[in-house]
């Protein structure tokens, strides 16, 4: 068993969304083995936005991944939403994946297919909902981040911008707690990449999501409640505010 | 994810159409020979299973109509009327002949019609009563050797009238034409013999109990039930040709499922790094197994949907162009090509499931 005691607690008195405990992930083995992430502990309680700097190669994109349930760790505990990831059968952990947390990527990974409104759709199509309930959810998300006017349009027909959006209103489908953000704003003007650094913060504020940013945007550290610095798969905190604690 | 298997699948729409268009020629290709088949056999048949007899006898050994020889003296017809049991005896005289068209050698099988009973399956067309000098052919040697009624054939260099058009005597290889029984023996130099004997039992009296009495009278004839006449004479065709169709069935099924696999695989291998966002958003793995299969089904019954009625019109060309190609079209044939379809569709998918199971999810954090 993990002894989650050693990990310190955050000053927040919210519930933990992540929590990270001497987590290591390595690839390759022998004299080529790389510690992409090196003894990582994290606690996230909900409702911050946190942000993670750091170069190319650092590990914040393997680290989300981890966080994410997309890579298993070498050694260590991931918890998020309360659930060891270890111990989650592969299709516990995509159910966790769909219904706790909402991926944004950089390059938008929006179906070249589907419009953004059927974009929108696939995560409740996932869970589960009838088609009109999806449509009509989806509709009110585009709405919301001021794609009303966009919703039968492709992927390839939105700016950079409204595809962040599509993907944005995509990853709350299922209103999971937690939002996992790699470079959100790297494929992104300076005012869409705004656009998108507000629209995270509001997730924070008026919804009390846990939003987690890998990024290398300097923007974002304004808005961010914590800020750790990544690298050599290593995380320092830079920052601190209230209740994210890392080590 | 019907949506995303369906719109994935018609984003290319040229390539799209190339497979459906591969697919459906495997389905028109496979219905084709399931008709040819059946159609064989059917028409092998037809003219067999019309003749008026419960037994056939024949010289020792003669084993079927085609392929043995049976010589009988015509007199056993006496004998055999005499015999308790028996309600009629018919000879059957029958050969298979060249005969000449507008200075043109062609084959037919001609039987020298006694009444009813060895006459044509139908008459659609002139007489069925026969004169010596007259021949009633059959439709589809009408169509190919485009002759007709009023025409003349000549037949071992006696020139015959043609009085009638009969269907249901196209054996494929040739087929039947009829003649009166003194015209065939004289064609055929066949004075006081005949080739087999049709005998008709009374109503009381048992096939198989018939069969043995006249083998025990005689040891020089074969006896056969009419089915078994018949099946012998299908199989020493159709025990060679027919497993032709069956191979080339399976050829033209194993065509059908690469084409489909092609198409989902290549697909599969555009959209990794789509299959790596549903793995990242928490599509469970059955469901992207799932919209591979779909997408395999929705090219499949595609094909199938062109593929069955364009098999008709296929048929129909070529038996206009070909009359002798003996093809027929069931139901059942389309409903199990459907079934075949949708075994092919699932088939096909096995490589390109793996090749999902294989796709990172982490292919979603790259550009």
């Amino acid at each position: 068993m993990t002894e989650f005691s050693q990990v310190p607690s955050p000053k927040s008195q919210a519930p933990e969304v992540v929590c990270l405990h001497e987590v290591c992930k390595i690839y390759g083995t022998g004299e080529t083995a790389v510690r992409a992430v090196d003894s990582v502990n994290l606690r996230v309680p909900g409702g911050e936005l946190v942000l993670i700097l750091g170069p190319s190669g650092a590990g914040k994109t393997t680290l989300l991944s981890l966080i994410g349930g997309l890579l298993q760790p070498t050694s260590g505990v991931v918890r998020v939403a309360g659930c060891d990831l270890g111990q989650l059968s592969s299709t516990a952990l995509a159910d966790l994946r769909l219904r706790q947390i909402g991926f944004v990527f950089q390059f938008f990974q929006l179906f070249a297919a589907l419009t953004a409104r059927e974009n929108v759709e696939v995560p409740l199509r996932l869970a589960g909902s009838g088609a009109r309930e999806a449509r009509e959810q989806a509709e009110t998300l585009l709405e919301r981040f001021g794609l009303g006017r966009r919703v039968s349009h492709r992927p390839q027909d939105l700016s950079g911008g409204e595809k962040q959006r599509v993907a944005l209103a995509r990853a709350l489908a299922l209103h999971p707690p937690l939002i996992v953000a790699d470079e959100p704003t790297g494929s992104l003007d300076s005012r869409n990449g705004e656009e998108v650094i507000r629209l995270l913060r509001q997730l924070v504020d008026a919804e009390q999501r846990t939003v987690l940013v890998a990024s290398h945007d300097q923007r974002i550290v304004q808005v961010a409640t914590r800020v750790f610095q990544c690298e050599d798969g290593r995380l320092a905190e830079i920052t601190a505010s209230q209740g994210c604690t890392a080590v | 994810m019907l949506l995303l298997a369906r719109k994935n699948l018609l984003i290319h729409k040229g390539r799209f159409l190339l497979a459906i268009t591969g697919i459906c020629s495997a389905v028109i290709l496979v219905l084709l020979l399931m008709g040819l088949y059946d159609g064989w056999r059917e028409h092998m048949a037809a003219y067999l299973n019309h003749v008026k007899t419960d037994i056939w006898i024949g010289q020792k050994g003669a084993y079927d109509l085609f392929q043995t020889v049976s010589f009988l003296p015509a007199e056993g017809e006496e004998m055999l009327r005499d015999a308790d049991g028996i309600k009629k005896v018919s000879p059957f005289v029958g050969r298979l002949m060249t005969v000449e068209i507008r200075r043109q050698k062609r084959h037919s099988f001609i039987v020298g019609a006694v009444d009813g009973d060895s006459g044509p399956v139908e008459v659609i067309q002139g007489s069925a009563a026969l004169q010596d000098g007259e021949i009633i052919i059959d439709e589809v040697f009408a169509r190919k050797e485009r002759v007709t009624e009023g025409d003349s054939i000549i037949v071992k260099d006696k020139s015959l009238r043609i009085v009638g058009i009969a269907r249901g005597g196209n054996c494929f290889l040739y087929q039947y034409a009829f003649v009166t029984l003194a015209q065939a023996r004289q064609l055929f130099s066949m004075d006081g013999l005949v080739n087999y004997f049709l005998v008709q039992l009374a109503p009381d009296v048992s096939v198989a109990e018939a069969v043995k009495q006249i083998e025990e009278t005689s040891s020089a004839v074969s006896v056969f039930p009419k089915a078994q006449f018949t099946a012998n004479t299908l199989s020493l065709t159709g025990d060679n040709f027919l497993p032709i169709l069956r191979v080339l069935e399976v050829i033209g099924i194993l065509v059908g499922t690469i084409i489909i696999g092609l198409t989902v695989s290549t697909l599969t291998a555009e959209r990794s790094a789509e299959y790596g966002v549903l793995k990242a958003i928490g599509a469970p793995t059955r469901t992207l197994y799932w919209t591979a299969i779909q997408q395999a089904l929705l090219c499949g019954l595609c094909g199938w949907l062109i593929g069955v009625p364009a098999s008709w019109g296929v048929m129909a060309i070529a038996q206009y162009f070909v009359p002798q190609f003996p093809a027929v079209t069931y139901p059942h044939h389309a409903l199990w090509m459907l079934g075949g379809t949708i075994a092919m569709s699932f088939v096909a998918t096995v490589f390109p499931i793996r090749r999902i199971a294989r796709i990172d999810p982490l292919l979603a954090f790259k550009g």
